[in-house]
This record gives C-alpha cells, sequence and structure tokens, in this order.
C-alpha cells in the first residue's frame, strides 16, 4: 500500500485528539493514537486523564463544554476542520456518565459534528427515538443529520440477532450521500477499547476514502474483525495451556495487529439501504 | 509480524516514563511510536503534559508529582499489571520524582530480575546542566547502579564519572568507570570528539564472555532538533532486544534510523525555506509518522567499528 507522504500534503493530515490515557491497556487515546499514527497521521493527543488502566468512563460537564470551546475555536481558524465525535454516554439502556452531559452534547457538541459515532442506547437519547428496527433506525439517524451531523455511524445495535450485530451507516456528504448496513459477526465476550479504536480508524478510512463510505466503512469493520480475533486467539491459547486469563490478557491486541490497521483484508461486505 | 509466539510480547513490554507533549515529537511522543511498531507494548507514565516542548514561546501544562507517580505505579501492582521486560527513562525535573523512580526500577527489578533497564540521565548538553543539580548524587549513587543500559551524551558522563573526556582514552576510562558502576551496556550517543562534519559515537558492552568496544561516525546534520535523544534511547532499547549478541548490528540500525528520521526532517524544512517561507519550532518536529518504514526496517548507511 502506498505511504502516503505528509511532507507534500502539509496540514491535512493532523489530528487533535482528546480522550483519556491509561498507562496499561487500550482504550482512549491509547487505542486511538497508534492506529491513526500507523495510518500517516500526526496525533496530538490531548489526555483527559491519566490513569494507570481502565476503569469504566468518567465524564464532566465542566470539561465538555470546554471541549465545545475546543471545537468552536478551531473551527473558526480551520472551517475545513472535521470533527469526529464519539458520544461516549452509556450502553445496553445504561448511562454510565452524568445525566447533564446529555443537554451539552444534544445542544452544542452534535451541531458541531461532521462525524458522529453513537452505538444503539447513544443514538435513542440524542433524538427521542426508540430504535426496534431498520426503519425507527433510520429515522434515528436522520435525525442526528438534521441536528448537524453529516455522518453518522451506528456502531452497534441489538437488531441482529445472537451471532451477528447489525451495524448502519449514513451519510450526506460528498459526491456519494448513502445509507448503508453492515452485518457483524459477533465474537463471544468483551473487549474494551473497541469503539474507541472504531472511531480512529473510521476518521482514518473516510478520509482516505472522502466519497465511498461503503469502502471506508467495510475497512474499519474490517480491522475490528483481525484485532478482536487475533485478541480471542490470544485469550483461547492461555485457556488452553491452562493459565488463568486476566484482565491483562483481554487488552486489545493493537501492536501486533499493525499489518491489519495498515492495510485491512477486507472480510464483510456493507449493504447499500 | 508474526503473531504465532504468543510469548514473545511478554518479553516486549515496555514501562516508560517520560514527559508528554500534546503537539511534537519529544519524551513519551518520541519514544513511544517507535516501540510499538517495532513490536513492544508501551505503556507510558507521562510525567508532564505539556503543549509542546520547551524551544517554543510559550509552554504549558500540567506536571506529576512523585506521589502521582507513586499512585500510578501502585494502581498498576494492585491490579498485578506491573509486568515489564523494560524500564525506559528520559528528562526528570526534580529530585523527588527521581527518587520515586529509583523506588520504581528497584521494585520492577525485585518482581523481574531479568527487567533490562535503560536510562538515559539526562542532564544537560554543551558544559550546560539544564536539571537542578541534586539530581546527580541520585543517579550517581541509586540509578546509574541499577542500570542496564545507559545513554549520556559527553557532558554526561563526564558528571557522572569526573572525567574529562578530551580524546578516545579519557572517554573508554570514563565509560569504564560506568560499568564499574554497575551499567553493562554504555552507549556515549555523541561527542565532540569528531570535527564540524562529523560527531563520534562510543558503545561499550561488558555482557557476556568478550567485552566490545565501538566507535561509529556520524554525519553531522546543519540542524537542532529536539526528542532525537529520546527516539536514540528508544531505539537502541528495541534493537539490542533484536540482536542481543550483536551490539554492531543493533547501533548501526539505531543511527542509522536517526540518519533517516532527520534527513526526512531536514528536507522538510528545506521545502519550507526554499517556499520562502521562515522555519518554525513546528516545522522542526521530528518527521517520525513520515519515517515508519525506516523506522521499522532501517536501511544501513553507517557503519560501526570494532576497537
Amino acid at each position: 500500500m502506498d505511504h502516503v507522504d505528509n511532507d507534500v500534503l502539509g496540514g491535512c493530515c493532523r489530528v487533535l485528539s482528546i480522550q483519556s490515557h491509561v498507562v496499561s491497556g487500550y482504550v482512549g487515546n491509547k487505542s486511538a493514537t497508534f492506529p491513526l499514527q500507523v495510518l500517516g497521521f500526526d496525533v496530538d493527543p490531548v489526555n483527559s486523564v491519566q490513569f494507570s488502566n481502565h476503569r469504566g468512563y468518567i465524564g464532566s460537564k465542566s470539561f465538555l463544554m470546554a471541549v465545545k470551546d475546543v471545537i468552536l475555536d478551531l473551527k473558526k481558524t480551520n472551517s475545513k476542520l472535521t470533527y469526529v465525535c464519539d458520544p461516549v454516554m452509556g450502553d445496553h439502556g445504561k448511562l454510565y456518565v452524568p445525566e447533564e452531559l446529555l443537554s451539552v452534547y444534544k445542544e452544542h457538541i452534535i451541531p458541531n459534528a461532521d462525524i458522529v459515532t453513537p452505538n444503539q442506547f447513544e443514538a435513542e437519547i440524542l433524538t427521542g427515538v426508540k430504535i426496534t428496527d431498520i426503519d425507527s433506525a433510520k429515522v434515528a439517524i436522520e435525525k442526528l443529520h438534521n441536528m448537524g451531523a453529516k455522518t453518522v455511524v451506528i456502531s452497534s445495535s441489538d437488531l441482529g440477532s445472537d451471532e451477528i450485530l447489525i451495524g448502519l451507516a449514513s451519510t450526506t456528504t460528498g459526491k456519494r450521500p448513502m445509507s448503508l448496513r453492515i452485518d457483524i459477526p459477533k465474537f463471544p465476550g468483551e473487549f474494551r477499547g473497541t469503539g474507541d479504536l472504531f472511531t480512529a480508524t473510521l476518521l482514518a478510512w473516510t478520509w482516505r476514502h472522502p466519497d465511498d463510505l461503503k469502502l471506508a466503512v467495510e475497512k474499519v469493520v474490517s480491522t475490528m474483525q483481525h484485532v478482536i480475533r487475533r485478541t480471542l486467539s490470544y485469550v483461547e491459547h492461555l485457556s488452553q495451556a491452562g493459565k488463568p486469563v486476566s484482565m491483562q490478557h483481554r487488552e486489545l491486541r493493537l501492536i501486533q495487529s499493525i499489518r491489519d490497521i495498515e492495510n485491512p483484508l477486507l472480510c464483510i461486505t456493507a449493504v447499500d439501504l | 509480524m508474526e503473531d504465532g509466539a504468543f510469548e514473545d510480547s511478554d518479553c516486549r513490554r515496555v514501562l516508560s516514563i517520560q514527559s508528554h507533549v500534546v503537539h511534537g515529537y519529544v519524551g513519551n511522543k518520541s519514544a513511544t511510536f517507535p516501540l510499538q511498531v517495532l513490536g513492544f507494548d508501551v505503556d507510558p507514565i507521562n510525567s508532564v503534559q505539556f503543549c509542546n516542548h520547551t524551544e517554543y514561546a510559550v509552554c504549558q501544562g500540567q506536571v506529576l508529582d512523585s506521589d502521582d507517580l507513586e499512585v500510578l505505579y501502585s494502581g498498576l501492582k494492585k491490579n498485578g499489571i506491573a509486568n515489564y521486560s523494560h524500564l525506559l527513562t528520559g528528562y526528570i525535573g526534580s529530585k523527588s520524582f527521581l527518587m520515586a523512580v529509583k523506588d520504581i526500577i528497584l521494585d520492577l527489578k525485585k518482581t523481574n530480575p531479568k527487567l533490562v533497564y535503560v536510562c538515559d540521565p539526562v542532564m544537560g548538553d554543551n558544559g550546560h546542566l539544564y536539571v537542578p543539580e541534586d539530581l546527580l548524587s541520585v543517579y550517581k549513587e541509586h540509578i546509574v547502579p541499577n542500570a542496564d543500559v545507559v545513554i549520556p551524551n559527553q557532558f554526561e558522563a563526564e558528571l557522572l564519572t569526573d572525567v574529562k573526556i578530551t580524546d578516545m582514552d579519557s572517554a573508554r576510562v570514563a565509560m569504564k568507570k560506568l560499568h564499574d558502576m554497575g551499567a553493562k551496556l554504555v552507549v556515549i550517543s555523541s561527542s565532540d570528539l569528531g570535527s564540524d562534519e562529523t560527531l563520534i559515537g562510543l558503545a561499550s558492552s561488558s555482557i557476556g564472555a568478550k567485552p566490545v568496544f565501538l566507535r561509529i561516525d556520524i554525519p553531522r546534520f546543519p540542524i537542532e532538533l529536539t526528542g532525537t535523544g529520546d527516539l536514540f534511547a528508544a531505539t537502541l532499547l528495541a534493537w539490542t532486544h533484536r540482536h542481543p549478541d550483536d551490539l554492531k548490528l543493533a547501533i548501526e540500525k539505531v543511527v542509522a534510523t536517526m540518519q533517516h528520521v532527520l534527513r526526512r526532517t531536514l528536507s522538510y524544512t528545506e521545502q519550507i525555506s526554499k517556499a520562502g517561507k521562515p522555519i518554525t519550532a513546528a516545522d522542526k518536529e521530528l518527521r517520525l509518522i513520515q519515517s515508519r518504514k525506516d523506522i521499522e526496517n532501517p536501511k544501513l548507511c553507517v557503519t560501526a567499528v570494532d576497537l
């Protein structure tokens, strides 16, 4: 694959990434930075916290308001800035940030986001739309577009089955507005940091393929599949050797997946809706 | 990279205690990406978080104190995840922080006697001290004696050993003293022993049956860049791990990496000059991301000589 030479491109490959830092493991900026760097982006990480390891999400309204100021200032300086927002608030019906963040996201953050990657629960609380099927999901996505987001990716939903989770993506921008569905094989067990990896690689691949959301999403999901499969293999290898599997062993095998991050072999197809 | 040997990744876990800058490439920003690209899991403890390094007009941010460092380290211990093959430290700004780092070194070595501690004893350069003076005795008494690899520049080697380095012989005396202090591998990353065009690097290993002593003549670049020492230390960690019995090859790969990154960075600044623009501190940041292929697999371009 071509290694993009930023020397010629100048300023368009630079990301300001405001996320948590963990010393050990791969969530937040630890999950996002390496893949973006491997894909040729200069990353400027502002670490919102520094913890020894992950322990769940912490957010505060004052910090989010300060982030809002940063977004507005950056857009004033560079009107072409792309703001990729993962509105992390909760999952599976459960909020894990203070409630007051919701109105800040609705009023100030989403309206300034170019790309937003809520999960099903976050899409529901942002739009007030209960998602029970593809049609209601499309209504929620349409509402998010109306709020200001040009590209919306619902990274995971309960609309699938035990084996498959359904992701949805929609863009109103570029030469090809489109609406997509992608059926993603589930993996047994929970892995942390996957959402952060998803959003980072989505940033990279939508930049690389600005008029082909289908290809971008397929590359993102393929990357996720390879990284998670490698992580799961590692965990299984330990189990088979009779060793106890700790949380540390379940950290995403990001470093070991460098080749898959650089150039993910497509293993999944998105369908045009 | 093959993921076949799962155990192999346990031999490549680095705890790296250095500064973090949001923008640019010094400290952990300079060390982490290269190590990750070379297959190491890196656990960075950021001793500070500044917007950028100190050569800019403004440098603001937050500093970790020794208590904060202890909190982070004890969190790792309580979760049973302070398992490292390597420890890497660079610039440290206060005695209390350095003493807390000392406690970490001792604790890690107690847990894993095979831990490799790579120490860049950053204190100053060109005759000029840029850390508080009280750090010197801590390095001499507590840090260097526990370091497996130590990477002083000429000034730091002189401070640590009280040997004035004026030629190859006095350099060897200083390096022997560092071995006697406890360091198994000593690399003087840069010295004034060369000329206007060339700087001389020296490496000495007391590991194994046969001690090795090498000299490498490195072409100078007409530009001052920051973060180069941190990149040197990180790639030295990686290549001495990859080639444990071939210091010559390891050093050649490290120096080759530096040459490619510096050359790319210099080219970039030259493009800017040609366009008639002034070169800013931001323009001089190491082109690390753009140099990924060179970091992964540096094409050798300088030879080390066995003395």
